[in-house]
């Protein structure tokens, strides 16, 4: 894994290798990420479904909902 | 020996051995060689002396196109001329790729413009960070977005980096643009962030607009400023980096 440096002064662009301990950290924090991504995306579907659930069984369409509501 | 009033070079007594004047006109010579090149240092085209002291002088090499003189710790400067959007440069570009993007060697720069698009990462989707200084304190980012399933706020979300976007944009989608403006980035206290993106939210689907405000609370300059995502590695993207 590498880290790009680009010096604005001189134009020049260089790829830098990362230490074993840059890598472990980075690794960490895109598993943390990605749990949370996750974990959020189920929870929306979750209510999606629940919200689906509770439509179904009254008997009306989210947009029939909607002009209720409204 | 008798010594000259203002530089102090050494002369020899009216009772001094005639014997002895080829010496002395060579320490005098010498002495005055010393004091001369000490009061013109410069070495290169576009030099200019100053005084250090009463009698002592240093050389300052010219500076850069669009840089003016001021002063810094009482001595002479070269630093890049303040002035509004209307003066900035374009200073760098490139593809996002790697862990993380490093633009250095922007000390000279008192405004600093950096926007990226059409950003990806391999791995998951992320947030969009902007470092200073590579430096994981003094950040604080107050921001809010619009378009996700609910609007949110955020305030202080990092002391290590500002966010450039709410939790999270998603990673396959590169219909984004994410922007901040750096102003008093060579003012002793604080430099300004001024967030704007736009980006596909993950957890809805939908468009997301995150305004925000950044505040590096550090008296140093800003030098570098590094481009990062929590979700994986830059993948696709290109940034762009204006300085005035």
């Amino acid at each position: 894994m590498f880290r790009i440096e680009h010096n604005a002064g001189t134009g020049e662009i260089k790829e830098i290798e990362l230490s074993a301990k840059e890598i472990k950290e980075l690794e960490k924090e895109y598993a943390d990420t990605k749990a949370k991504s996750e974990a959020q995306q189920f929870e929306a579907e979750a209510k999606a479904t629940a919200k689906a659930a509770i439509l179904d069984r009254i008997g009306l369409t989210s947009d029939e909902l909607k002009t209720i509501l409204g | 020996m008798a010594t000259t009033t203002n530089y102090g070079w050494t002369t020899p007594d009216d009772t001094a051995l005639v014997k002895d004047g080829a010496s002395a006109i060579r320490t005098l010579g010498s002495s005055a060689d010393t004091t001369v090149k000490n009061l013109s240092p410069g070495t290169t085209a576009g030099d200019l002396d100053y005084y250090t002291a009463a009698t002592t002088k240093a050389r300052i090499g010219i500076g850069s196109a669009g840089q003016v003189l001021t002063v810094s710790g009482g001595v002479p400067a070269w630093v890049a001329a303040s002035g509004g959007a209307g003066n900035m440069v374009q200073i760098a570009t490139g593809t996002l790729s790697g862990a993380s993007v490093t633009i250095s060697s922007l000390s000279t720069y008192t405004d600093i413009l950096v926007y990226f698009e059409s950003a990806t990462n391999a791995t998951a989707a992320g947030t969009a960070f902007l470092q200073i200084n590579a430096t994981a304190s003094n950040h604080n980012t107050f921001g809010y977005a619009t378009g996700a399933a609910s609007a949110s706020k955020f305030s202080s979300l990092s002391a290590t980096k500002f966010n450039l976007s709410a939790e999270a944009y998603i990673r396959t989608d590169t219909t984004n643009l994410f922007t901040a403006k750096l102003t008093n980035c060579k003012n002793p206290g604080f430099t300004d962030v001024d967030i704007k993106s736009t980006y596909l939210a993950n957890t809805s689907g939908s468009q997301a607009f995150f305004n925000g405000k950044g505040i590096f609370a550090s008296s140093a300059t800003v030098s570098s400023i590094v481009l990062s995502n929590s979700g994986g590695t830059w993948s696709a993207g290109t940034y762009y980096v204006w300085g005035a």
